[in-house]
């Protein structure tokens, strides 16, 4: 019998809350939500990690991401992943990647795809956005030494920062400035013309798409059909360039960032909504080149974004919200139809393996992850608490400093969280059931049981991690980032960060 | 004083690999002794055990182990 191919779709930064499917009243994903209603849609899907490096090593590998170490990122060389398991299998594999150097070669994404494009090299990213023209040499004098003086005081330093920034702002060009100038990923729209170039081109073998979309990621430059589509007329290529700009500011309290929350998230949506466009374009793809009855389709997202609930942004891994860790997930099978819900949580350290068998490929032993495909497809997913664990803070997770954080690490069931802060010593439990929002962690002495329970479950993952860790991998992996540091072949990982 | 010792490899294995070394590890001497390092410091088993550690701590406080 013929194999099921595999298109797998992962975005960035999209949150669980954000889709249609899972109950967004704001009409940004149409198309996912049609697919939703032919899909095995799941309400309850955790990352393992958060952000993307430490997330899809669970995606890709079955691995958790702190289980060969904090100083091994990615997937290592010749680690076993869903692609090399499928190419293994007879699929021709390709990804096309919108530009996360997080999942470039340097940290083995790569592995296991006869086609790879990330994107990193890149026409597709924007060429040349318009910055503000260099300051002479005695005003950049001047302004350091303004600032310098500034420093003394509190009360000078907020005065400096807030002059500063908005003379930044006065000094950006705005002559012929658009969304797509401004973008600094490229669109899924790009990404979509070049897999369905590639769909184009094979045969009637089975095949393994994967794409990543960025256009939810910060910096957020939706393209201005998006923004149009969704009823958003007014937020111009100016506006949208001074909302991310001051979005960014560290040096401004949670009460002035709120003033410009909204106009945030509407351009969050209109990102989105411009992923939905092209999956269902992607979709359309399939469809017309009669392959679309015989591809499984899946459609997840490597964590979310916050948004100030905790009073974040971004999506740092400070804590692990639910804004950060719960993500939509939906499995559209050609064998399906009709939509079925699986309410309880289901960690994506299952995913990989859980498509495997779905797709008749034998799951190894290495994966950490196991098959869920016949209790999903029989209606019986069972309860079981997931993990979720990063190094706390971790942004430049590349750099030594980082590399010596602690271990952050959330134990989640239906109804309880518990978030283990090992950097303080401290274990919150919340009741998500009456606290969504994880505002009120419960009371040290409250449902000891509970807490105990999960604490079981924290100690069993670590106990494991420990005896059970790939001394092999960890060993190639640091072999390869020993060479390219040395060899000098690091490209500089910048994401926007928090300017001063 | 820091004592050595030798360890017996294949001769045409060395030289095989010495022509693919650069950079960082440009003797077989610097990419053993980087590989034995990662080996022995396991940072990454010390640091899993102290986290268990405190969890297990934890969970004798209140009275589960």
């Amino acid at each position: 019998m013929k194999k099921s191919s595999l298109v797998f779709v992962t975005v960035d930064c999209l949150r669980a809350d954000h889709v249609g499917f899972l109950g967004y009243s704001r009409p940004v994903t149409p198309g996912l939500d049609k697919l939703a209603r032919n899909s095995i849609v799941f309400s309850d899907a955790v990352v393992a990690g958060a952000p993307t490096y430490f997330s899809f090593p669970a995606i890709m590998a079955s691995r958790y991401p702190l289980a060969l170490g904090r100083e091994v990122l990615g997937i290592a060389p010749h680690e076993v992943t869903l692609a090399t398991l499928l190419r293994d299998a007879g699929f021709t594999t390709a990804a096309f990647l919108a530009g996360n150097p997080y999942l470039s070669p340097r940290f083995g994404y790569e592995q296991g795809f006869e086609t790879f494009r990330d994107f990193l090299d890149s026409e597709s990213v924007r060429e040349s956005a318009p910055t503000a023209p260099s300051a002479t040499n005695w005003l950049s004098g001047l302004n350091r030494r303004i600032e310098a003086d500034s420093r003394r005081t509190h009360l000078t330093a907020a005065a400096y920062d807030e002059v500063y920034f908005w003379y930044c702002q006065w000094r950006l060009p705005s002559e012929n400035l658009s969304m797509d100038r401004l973008r600094v990923y490229p669109a899924a729209h790009v990404v979509v013309d070049q897999a369905s170039s590639w769909l184009s081109s094979l045969g009637e073998e089975p095949f393994f798409l994967w794409l990543h979309l960025m256009d939810p990621h910060h910096p957020y430059y939706p393209p201005a059909e998006a923004l149009s589509s969704m009823g958003i007329p007014g937020i111009t290529p100016r506006r949208a360039r001074f909302l991310n700009s001051y979005w960014n500011r560290g040096d401004v309290g949670t009460r002035r960032l709120q003033r410009h929350r909204e106009e945030i998230l509407s351009l969050y949506d209109a990102g989105i909504h411009w992923v939905d466009k092209q999956i269902s374009r992607l979709v359309q793809v399939l469809q017309q080149s009669q392959r679309w009855n015989e591809t499984v389709f899946v459609v997840t997202a490597d964590h979310g974004e916050e948004f100030l609930e905790h009073g974040n942004r971004y999506h740092s891994p400070t804590n692990l919200s639910e804004q950060l860790i719960h993500v939509p997930l939906l499995i559209r099978s050609p064998k399906r139809l009709g939509m079925q819900l699986s309410r309880e949580p289901f960690s994506l350290i299952h995913l990989a393996p859980t498509l495997l068998d779905g797709l008749g490929v034998a799951v190894p032993d290495s994966f950490q992850g196991r098959s869920y495909w016949e209790e999903i497809s029989a209606g019986s997913l069972t309860s079981a608490p997931v993990i979720v664990e990063c190094v706390k803070e971790s942004n430049h997770p590349t750099q030594l400093g980082d590399q010596d954080l602690q271990r952050l690490m959330a134990v989640r069931d239906a109804a309880y969280k518990l978030v283990i802060d090992f950097s303080r010593g401290t274990d919150l439990l919340y009741d998500l059931a009456n606290d969504p929002g994880e505002h009120f962690p419960l009371p040290d002495a409250a449902l000891p049981k509970v807490r105990a329970r999960l604490l079981q479950e924290a100690r069993m993952h670590l106990r494991e991690t420990r005896q059970n860790r790939n001394v092999e991998l960890r060993l190639l992996a640091r072999l390869r980032e020993a060479q390219q540091s040395q060899r000098g072949k690091q490209r500089e990982i910048t994401t926007p960060s928090l300017a001063k | 004083m820091t004592q050595y010792r030798t360890v017996t490899l294949p001769e045409d294995l060395c030289a095989a690999a010495e022509k693919c070394l650069t950079g960082r590890f440009d003797s077989l001497e610097a990419l053993f002794s980087f590989l034995l390092q990662e080996i022995a410091k396991d940072n990454t088993g010390r640091r899993d055990a102290a986290d268990e550690q405190i969890i297990e701590q934890r969970l004798k406080d209140l009275g589960y182990l």
